[in-house]
């Protein structure tokens, strides 16, 4: 078979093409199926503006009377802190918690099914002193609540 | 024995489901004080609740919960007999899976 190097430029590039074309079909449900084991992996270790980025996806936080977030306002022991958000918002999808100044902000996110009301509680770590922020995601809206907790012992370090 | 503990609570219209897991939620950044070598992060990254078989929470968390982590939820209806099913998955690839029936 004789090729001439016009011939064969052309269909290196279309071979290339299908290839690269073919990779990045493969990479996208790969990056699909780790956001799906562990979706808020793309969160974690990021900053809290970063995180909150993420989160919103730019959309604008909107401050509302409508979620509660009890949490004591002076933890003695950062590494047990005691919270508990309820919110009277309609179709809350899903319910974020940050510490401001953790090391890793996010500290969970909980997305509820309509057969669950907004009302629940865990409980978290500090390191230090900081803003505690519950972001609630209802119809479409992203509604923020926060709370300053002081921290005597940090709960992060040793 | 289970790492799982579930207690629920029947109310006027409503269910309280209560958990309490075992898990030492390590977020990598400690070091041993004996060995001075950094404790690798081990913790609960996914918890998913159901009712039924049907999901009704999932709970995608982060090193930030306390050792020991307890939650709360609150579900609407629910009745005696129901199944409440709850499992998690940390990031070295345990899990763990526990179910209860509503008292």
């Amino acid at each position: 078979m004789t090729q001439t190097r016009r011939q064969f430029i052309k269909k290196s590039l279309s071979l290339g093409g299908a290839l690269l074309g073919s990779s990045l079909g493969m990479l996208k449900p790969l990056l699909a199926q780790s956001e799906t084991i562990w979706p808020i992996s793309k969160f974690a270790h990021l900053t809290y503006q970063t995180a909150l980025k993420r989160i919103t996806g730019g959309q604008p936080l909107i401050a509302s009377t409508d979620i509660t977030l009890t949490i004591p306002r002076i933890a003695e022991n950062g590494a047990l802190v005691p919270f508990t958000v309820s919110s009277t918002l309609d179709m809350a999808e899903s319910v974020f918690i940050l510490v401001k100044n953790n090391p890793v902000p996010l500290i969970a996110r909980f997305t509820l099914s309509p057969q669950i009301n907004t009302q629940l509680s865990a409980r978290l770590k500090m390191a230090e002193t900081s803003d505690v922020v519950s972001i609630v995601l209802a119809n479409g809206h992203y509604y923020y609540t926060d709370k300053t907790v002081k921290v005597t012992l940090g709960g992060c370090g040793g | 024995m289970s790492s799982i503990k579930i207690r629920t609570k029947r109310q006027a219209d409503t269910t309280q489901i209560r958990t309490l897991i075992a898990h030492p939620m390590e977020t990598g950044l400690n070091t041993d004080s004996k060995t001075q070598k950094n404790i690798a992060a081990h913790f609960i990254q996914q918890l998913t609740v159901r009712h039924n078989d049907t999901v009704i929470v999932t709970t995608d968390l982060a090193s930030g919960i306390s050792r020991n982590p307890y939650f709360s939820f609150e579900m609407k209806g629910g009745e005696p007999g129901d199944k409440i099913t709850i499992q998690w998955t940390d990031n070295q690839g345990n899990s763990d899976s526990q179910d209860t029936l509503i008292q």
